[in-house]
């Protein structure tokens, strides 16, 4: 692929690559954009080679995904140590402010997806938001098809259930 | 009460999507960003990485030096409590008893 065609496989697919950056990064906004602009860096600057195995937008969302943990693991111990204080603190404030605008049905859902494991957000976000089927999630998660379906019902049964008990909380 | 089916939980995450796409930069905003600096920190690693490996050589040459000093003190170690197993007529036992013949031997032939 010739570097024309990987930017404009790259700006055809950005709008969903950011929406997975930010569930990668815990929706941390700022760190989404770091991550996705590395991820575009090590693309165009071929430093991450598709060599055409999958299709681009599965390649490219577990591109993402390994950038997004090796970040969040940086980021980690930059905190641990202090050094990142003010950066995390700017990131909290922006990043509330951008929860309040939400409606509420999407402040139920997001805050119901906190409460599922990682692996059952993603396989949930990449199968319902991204429109990706069972074989491309685990793809992009690199698991077995067997480990993403059990993921994926597990994560369907729980929201349910969280969505159940909203309910009954709401009717008392 | 009628459960979440698989269409609802799509419809949902397309409004979720809709709302974020919204907020998402554009493509040519990421690709105008500053870079993110990484050389110093590159520098940093490479820099641990040597000292760590310095550190490790040098114990490892440390460590091998005390050892032969350790084997040396081994071999020349006695007990302090050695002497107590010499026993009264212990040589009897470590050495061969001599065995002279009779002069009157020649008496025979």
């Amino acid at each position: 692929m010739s570097p024309a065609e990987l930017r404009r496989e790259l700006e055809t697919l950005h709008k969903e690559s950011f929406g997975w950056a930010m569930r990668c990064c815990a929706n941390d906004r700022a760190l989404a954009e770091d991550v996705l602009q590395m991820v575009y860096l090590k693309v165009l600057d071929g430093k991450a080679t598709f060599a055409g195995r999958s299709s681009f937008k599965t390649w490219l969302f577990a591109v993402i995904r390994t950038t997004a943990a090796d970040e969040r693991r940086r980021t980690f111990y930059r905190r641990m140590f202090l050094t990142d204080f003010t950066r995390s603190y700017q990131h909290a404030a922006r990043d509330e402010h951008h929860f309040m605008e939400k409606d509420e049905s999407i402040e139920e859902l997001t805050s119901a997806l906190g409460k599922l494991s990682k692996r059952q957000q993603e396989v949930l976000h990449l199968v319902f938001y991204q429109n990706l089927s069972l074989t491309e999630a685990a793809e992009v998660m690199r698991v077995s098809i067997g480990s993403a379906r059990k993921h994926y019902e597990r994560g369907k049964d729980k929201l349910r259930r969280l969505f159940k008990d909203k309910d009954k909380e709401i009717i008392q | 009460m009628k459960s979440l089916q698989d269409d609802d939980l799509r419809s949902m995450f397309q409004r979720l999507r809709a709302h974020e796409s919204g907020k998402a930069p554009s493509f040519e905003q990421m690709c105008a960003r500053p870079r993110t600096r990484r050389a110093p920190r590159t520098f940093l690693r490479v820099a641990l990485t040597t000292l760590f490996i310095a550190a490790v050589v040098l114990v490892g040459v440390w460590r091998t030096g005390t050892n032969q000093v350790d084997a040396t003190l081994v071999s020349s170690w006695r007990s302090p409590t050695d002497g107590l197993l010499k026993a009264p007529g212990s040589e009897l036992l470590t050495s061969v008893p001599k065995i002279e013949m009779p002069k009157s031997n020649s008496f025979i032939y």
